[in-house]
């Protein structure tokens, strides 16, 4: 039996993407790509559902709110990593580097909070330093004075970690979008977010994962201006809807924010 | 006699080395004005990264003269800090490497002087929150630095690569271009610790 070229052509797709799924088991995880949630990139497992919930429900609501308003659509990123030792914050520019890539906010409307974790004398882990990274036109409605401010607030107030960049995520979004935007913001409430934590029955998002290679150059904004529409369909047909996932605006930042070290 | 077929096999010659010499020309223009655009591109944005660097230099030292006023005013009875900085003012001469670089020195040694004489004002949210906005211009200008030099290399990378070079010495591009020279450990800024509760560590079973 003879094999016509059109009849093997799906077939040698097929083997193509197998061995595309083989060869990304077998490569190490690159924590620089953002997960498929975007919003929380939780590389030092520290975060639980209900916040990561919490994070993703919350800024996929904010952009939404934000993307039509001439100003462009705000968004705000978290990520946590887990380190050995302070030398491996190696580069001052490893948030900058992060948000590039990453893209963060639409119009430069953009903010990552990057936390990192370093285990204590007794294995649990606690935060060893706190980083922010601000986009290039967010920069003019939150200075670092008062980025400073809610950090060194919310984190000295005697709650738990998590609970704090809870708060610090809110007092974000309520001198933000005030301010930019015109929208009215809840002051945080810890009680309630508490309670809200211990009720939670939402979805159990597990460890985060980086985006594949693959996953993560279809999930990018420019990727989808060069290719647009029919590669759109092609990927959600052959990969699963990999490319209607959330990713970043298009934005980019030069280095504003800031940087806390614990005691 | 005329060969036969001679006019014809003439004729195809005659195609085949224009055609050849079309392609040649095409593929050769091609390169010239892919070569330019991309080069030009290059230039404009070693200017602009420069442009952003000045600008970034200039934010950092209004910051510091910020702080340096608010110091003069809080903490005008300890001679060593007066001197330090009157030390700092007199760093910053001119929007060059050099300059950059001895206003980092200077600002660190004023804040270590600080720190010896009167510790417990480094804890001020006043001094915090100005800080803040030092570190980040800091920050910024480390970016804009870093980014200049990145555009720098491309550019310098692409008139001494073939066929770029041709291009470049075609057109009287200029030629390479010097780096902001500031090493990573003249620039480097002191970091802001914060205290937690030992209590809030993550993991305690506050809540779960």
């Amino acid at each position: 039996m003879r094999w016509r070229l059109p009849g093997i052509l799906p077939l040698l797709g097929l083997a193509a993407v197998g061995v595309y799924y083989v060869v990304l088991a077998l490569l190490p995880k690159d924590c620089t790509r953002p997960t498929s949630e975007f919003y929380v990139n939780d590389y030092a497992n520290v975060i639980s559902s209900a916040s990561k919930h919490y994070f993703i429900s919350k800024s996929e609501e904010v952009f939404d709110l934000t993307k039509d308003s001439g100003i462009g659509g705000l968004q705000i990123v978290v990520a946590t990593y887990q380190i050995s030792s302070d030398d491996e914050i190696e580069s001052p520019y490893g948030k900058t580097t992060l948000f590039r890539k990453w893209e963060i906010g639409e119009n430069d409307m953009g903010l990552l909070f990057v936390y990192y974790y370093k285990a204590e004398a007794d294995g649990l882990l606690s935060v060893r330093s706190i980083q922010t990274e601000t986009g290039y036109r967010l920069a003019s409605y939150l200075s670092a004075t008062a980025m400073g401010q809610i950090i060194d607030k919310d984190f000295s107030r005697g709650s738990d970690e998590e609970t704090a960049m809870a708060h610090a995520y809110a007092d974000v979004l309520s001198d933000v979008l005030p301010e930019a935007y015109a929208i009215p913001v809840t002051p945080f409430d810890e009680d309630a977010y508490r309670d809200y934590q211990i009720h939670y029955d939402g979805p159990d998002y597990g460890a985060s994962e980086p985006l594949s290679g693959l996953d993560y150059i279809f999930s990018k904004n420019d990727f989808w201006d060069q290719w647009g529409v029919p590669l759109l369909i092609l990927s959600c047909c052959l990969l699963g809807g990999v490319g209607l996932r959330a990713a970043g605006a298009g934005g980019s930042s030069g280095g504003a924010g800031i940087v806390r070290w614990k005691d | 006699m005329a060969y036969p077929g001679g006019s014809t096999m003439r004729h195809k010659i005659l195609i085949i080395t224009v055609s050849a010499v079309f392609v040649i020309g095409v593929i050769f223009g091609g390169i010239c004005i892919g070569g330019y655009n991309s080069l030009v591109k290059q230039d404009e944005t070693t200017s602009t990264n420069y442009a952003q660097v000045q600008s970034l230099l200039k934010k950092r030292h209004d910051k510091i003269t910020q702080l340096l006023g608010v110091l003069e005013a809080e903490i005008h009875e300890e001679q060593a800090i007066i001197e330090a900085i009157t030390s700092v003012r007199a760093s910053y001469t001119a929007d060059t490497p050099a300059s950059d670089a001895a206003e980092t020195a200077s600002f660190n040694h004023l804040l270590a002087v600080v720190e010896d004489n009167s510790p417990t004002y480094l804890s001020e949210s006043g001094f915090v929150a100005v800080m803040d906005e030092i570190s980040e211009a800091e920050n910024e200008l480390g970016v804009g630095r870093k980014d200049f030099n990145d555009s720098v290399r491309t550019y310098n990378t692409s008139i001494r690569a073939f066929p770029t070079n041709m291009v470049a010495g075609m057109f009287r591009l200029p030629g390479a271009k010097g780096y902001w020279a500031v090493s990573e450990s003249d620039a480097e800024m002191p970091t802001i610790s914060y205290s937690m509760p030992a209590s809030s560590a993550f993991g305690l079973p506050l809540f779960l």
